[in-house]
């Protein structure tokens, strides 16, 4: 039996029980999110490639409010939801964790120190990868090359918006991001640092970066985001104590009006 | 109406009784006027000349009801507690003040300030208002309400949907919520993003300025100050015209200063940017400095990992029993920035 097979097996179990399952579909060549009813074919559900499933999941639960969904998720897509649920967008009462793991291969490409959900209904749970480059970077680079590092990577931002549309926390209905005064609309490339330092600020200085990745992911730059954001989380645990999706009852630092300690 | 039938029929309640019975007003009879209350405050000072809590608590207790409840001081405190280490009879003076202003809102009155208002088109619940509001003003309510079709330019259609709602006898007008929002769904009127960076840009820098640097370079920098941080007159004077190279913006509370404010400033050109609270304490809004500090921290941090100076930006208190404390720190700034030398953030005039 392959994880697939009893992945697939124990969401016809739960379909039993819920109005669907959120997961990926194989059509062909592509690979989408995929609401699944039940006595619907299984043999298409997959885990691969991945994708954030937390934001498919919000929206599916928005347009039906008296649904009941199942997700199958990964550790990232636990935090999302658990996040989300922070920031009173998903209400976790109607939603059910089919909790999946990564490979080893998965959390090292990702650099995750937690690549794995609560709790697993298929698969091994794998260790957390340690993040060499995040803690090597600030002891290798002075503040001139952060500097330059940093101006090198954002001089390729083609303004597309692609890492705030993927990021499964970006759920604001009008964006920072796009206000003429703050950023110049139409201008490319946008203004550095001030228009990825509000980015950084409303994502993972807001305590919503779950580290998934996806934003780096989908960057046509190829620009290393998930190095800052990881490094502003760093921040953000040690300014105030918040871990992104470690909890569904602490108050995100945002809402906080006191730094660790203080 | 000056004496309303109590629960039990038959005697009648006075208003120092009903003020009395709402937690709060208990101490309302230990006040014999002395008025240290009013020496400390400082929207007597700074806003309103005919505030006096001294004489509100009179009012209460000759069972003057109407005069209270149009009296200013009913409404426009906010709580910073200034005056209660200083009374010599312990009233916890804000709390009587608000059993007052409970029985004024129930009476029908309204408060006299500007609330905070939500755009509830665009907002989405996410309660970050909710949190960090001082004086519990905004709640979560669901109602229908018009939002844009999209892609359909100009239409709109109603939905049932979930928004903050503030109250507005409640609201104090801090701007609180409004530099949480990171939406900027909820806005104060008079600071909002967009009318504080207006000002930002008008501001009046001098003729010459070099943004480059180089050749007759001289520092810039530019002051967020709270409203309430300055009471010496000395002081107020000295911000009206401060020294060259800097320049002021007056904002109702530190904690109306979003970090997006600075980063732009510092975009533009200017040298450096200094945000001036409160004492820790002595917040008018009763935390609006300790969320601007932990903000700012934050900023930092972030400026010191994308390799800017993060000293650019900078945080400081002004006790409210100081005096001439603000040249010393306008002259600080100046000479740290000096050091620094002109900014190199790709500079464009705004």
């Amino acid at each position: 039996m392959s994880i697939l097979d009893d992945l697939r097996r124990t969401v016809a179990n739960e379909l039993e029980s819920l109005d669907g399952v959120v997961a990926l579909r194989q059509d062909g060549l592509n690979v989408a999110p995929y609401l699944y009813h039940q006595g619907d074919d299984l043999a298409v559900l997959v885990i691969t490639p991945r994708f954030p499933l937390a934001q498919t999941v919000d929206l599916l639960l928005d347009a039906h409010p008296e649904a009941h969904l199942g997700i199958v998720a990964l550790g990232c897509d636990e935090r999302a939801l658990k996040e989300l649920a922070n920031w009173h967008q998903v209400d976790l009462a109607r939603v059910r964790v089919i909790g999946v793991p990564c490979t080893g291969e998965q959390a090292v490409e990702c650099r995750c120190g937690e690549p794995y959900p609560s709790t697993i209904v298929v698969g091994e749970q794998v260790k957390g990868v340690e993040d060499r480059v995040l803690a090597e970077f600030l002891t290798t680079h002075t503040q001139e090359e952060r500097l330059a590092f940093w101006r090198a990577q954002f001089a390729k931002c083609i303004k597309c918006y692609g890492c705030r549309d993927i990021c499964p926390l970006c759920f604001c209905n009008t964006c920072a991001l796009e206000e003429d005064h703050w950023v110049g609309r139409g201008r490319v490339e946008p203004p550095f640092p001030t228009y990825h330092l509000i980015k950084a600020m409303h994502t993972a200085g807001s305590g919503k970066c779950t580290q998934c990745g996806e934003c780096e992911r989908v960057c046509p730059a190829y620009i290393p985001l998930t190095l800052l954001y990881a490094l502003l989380r760093h921040d953000v645990k040690r300014l105030f104590g918040y871990e992104t999706g470690a909890s569904v009852t602490d108050k995100p630092p945002v809402f906080r009006f006191e730094a660790a300690g203080s | 109406m000056s004496h309303h039938q109590s629960a039990t029929g038959g005697h009648t309640e006075s208003f120092a009784d009903q003020v009395r019975a709402i937690p709060g007003g208990e101490h309302l009879e230990k006040c014999y006027a002395c008025g240290t209350c009013v020496g400390q405050c400082l929207i007597q000072q700074k806003v309103e000349p005919t505030y006096n809590p001294r004489r509100l608590l009179r009012l209460v207790m000759m069972d003057m009801r109407d005069e209270a409840f149009q009296s200013p001081t009913t409404w426009l405190c906010s709580a910073c507690d200034l005056c209660y280490p200083a009374c010599p009879q312990e009233i916890h003076i804000s709390g009587v003040i608000g059993a007052v202003k409970q029985l004024a809102v129930q009476a029908g009155y309204q408060s006299p300030l500007t609330p905070a208002r939500v755009d509830t088109a665009t907002c989405f619940a996410c309660g970050t208002c909710i949190e960090v509001c001082p004086y519990k003003a905004i709640t979560r309510v669901e109602s229908q309400v018009e939002v844009p079709v999209p892609l359909a330019k100009g239409r709109t259609m109603s939905v049932q949907k979930e928004h903050a709602q503030v109250n507005p006898n409640l609201c104090m007008s801090c701007g609180l919520c409004a530099s949480s929002c990171l939406a900027s769904c909820i806005t104060l009127d008079g600071y909002t993003d967009t009318q504080v960076d207006e000002q930002a840009r008008a501001l009046n820098w001098s003729p010459g300025w070099s943004v480059q640097g180089g050749e007759g370079w001289s520092p810039h920098v530019l002051v967020f100050i709270c409203n309430w941080s300055t009471r010496a007159e000395a002081d107020m004077a000295y911000l009206d015209s401060p020294p060259p190279g800097v320049r002021v913006l007056r904002v109702p509370c530190s904690g109306r200063v979003t970090p997006t404010f600075l980063v732009t400033a510092l975009q533009k050109g200017i040298d450096g940017v200094m945000v001036i609270g409160c004492q820790p304490g002595e917040c008018h809004y009763q935390h609006g400095n300790k969320v601007e500090q932990a903000r700012l921290a934050l900023t930092r941090n972030l400026l010191d990992l994308l390799g800017f100076e993060q000293e650019r930006i900078r945080f400081a208190w002004m006790p409210t029993d100081s005096r001439r404390e603000l040249a010393k720190l306008f002259e600080q700034m100046m000479s740290h920035v000096r050091e620094l030398g002109a900014v190199t953030w790709r500079p464009e005039l705004g």
